[in-house]
């Protein structure tokens, strides 16, 4: 059973995207597998007190993008292939270079100071 | 389907509700908002037939008389519980009068919010006693839940633990109609929000269209209500001279 024990919502994004992120840095992270349940829709919406719509909206979501499959009266299981896991860390990748150099040219840096910054940033970070 | 169809109601000089109009059907979790005084608990009263009002409200078609009030249940903080009778008193008087009354639930709930069954209500502390309310109130057997700022006794977590039980419990044919300022705690927790503003009723929308809008719950009702952020350092400045 997926946990959610670590997801904490922030505010100014909708909640049903930022499970669909949570599900997704999981699959990526490791930490959610192919095959995996997820708790049914009324117990996810009870343990994050959020409306049964919003954690219906994110499955919607998360069928479109065939991250889960949906058994009628059963539950939901994740479907993750190797080349699914690859897209969603090239997606998820994007997202992320995207909002850290928007937030870098925001700030009046140029590119090769950015460059810079990352490249003296890169031995201190811990994965 | 609980239809509020152009209610109007008046104390003497003061116009508390007028012309509001709108239903609410089987599965819906809503928000009621708006000032001390705007009419919500007006609303509810009338919706309850605790008091006389102009236009109608229609149950399923009917209006709300003796033979399908128990159809609607209330948790106020007007403590409606009896003071001399225990939490398991409570159980057997319900039970007796409500065919459908949740037993199940009633257990669970009085269980995992460690009510004290044995002892008078009204020995208990103030915010036992709203416990209490919304517990009967969701295990009445009612379809239409209303709850008029249930949880103003209640502390955080507390408060936290009854959103979440109620969206585990609630079951399809149940709705939620759920009157309080505590706007920025209820916005996950409701599907609707009904903005009330000097009786009437100034909007009707979705949580979803509102997150779609790329605003919060909270900057939603106060830009709704015309509420000015600024009035608070004017206040200041003309006390402390300060204009910077």
């Amino acid at each position: 059973m997926i946990s959610f024990d670590t997801f904490h919502p922030v505010d100014g994004v909708p909640i049903y995207q930022q499970i669909l992120l949570f599900i997704k840095r999981g699959a990526v992270a490791g930490t959610i597998r192919d095959g995996d349940e997820l708790p049914s829709r009324r117990m996810l919406s009870a343990l994050l007190g959020i409306n049964p719509n919003t954690v219906q909206k994110a499955f919607h979501l998360l069928e479109d993008e065939n991250l889960i499959t949906s058994q009628m009266g059963a539950g939901s299981n994740m479907t993750l292939s190797e080349d699914k896991i690859r897209e969603l860390r090239e997606e998820l990748l994007a997202d992320d270079i995207r909002s850290i150099t928007a937030s870098l040219k925001q700030m009046g840096i140029d590119k090769a100071e950015a460059l810079r910054l990352i490249e003296r940033n890169w031995e201190d970070t811990e994965a | 389907m609980l239809e509020i169809q152009k209610v109007s109601k008046r104390y003497g000089a003061v116009q508390a509700l007028s012309d509001v109009t709108f239903s609410v059907g089987p599965s819906e979790v809503v928000g009621l908002f708006g000032e001390n005084g705007s009419g919500k608990t007006t609303l509810m009263k009338s919706i309850l037939g605790l008091q006389s009002f102009k236009g109608i409200i229609l149950l399923d078609g009917q209006p709300v008389t003796r033979s399908n009030a128990n159809r609607l249940s209330f948790a106020s903080t007007e403590h409606s519980c009896f003071p001399f009778l225990t939490a398991a008193d409570h159980e057997a008087y319900y039970a007796k009068h409500f065919p459908k009354f949740r037993r199940e639930r009633y257990v669970m709930l009085t269980k995992f919010f460690e009510i004290p069954l044995n002892r008078p209500i009204g020995n208990l502390s103030y915010g036992i006693q709203s416990q209490m309310e919304v517990i009967l109130a969701l295990c009445q057997g009612a379809e239409y839940i209303l709850m008029d700022e249930p949880f103003v006794n209640y502390d955080l977590l507390n408060r936290e633990d009854f959103y979440k039980i109620i969206l585990g419990l609630l079951e399809p044919d149940e709705t939620i109609l759920l009157s309080t300022h505590l706007i920025e705690e209820v916005e996950g927790f409701i599907n609707r929000a009904l903005l009330i503003h000097e009786g009437k009723l100034v909007d009707d929308i979705s949580t979803e269209t509102i997150e779609a809008s790329g605003t919060s719950l909270i900057d939603y009702v106060k830009k709704t209500y015309g509420y000015q952020s600024d009035r608070v350092g004017q206040a200041l400045a003309e006390i402390t001279g300060d204009i910077g």
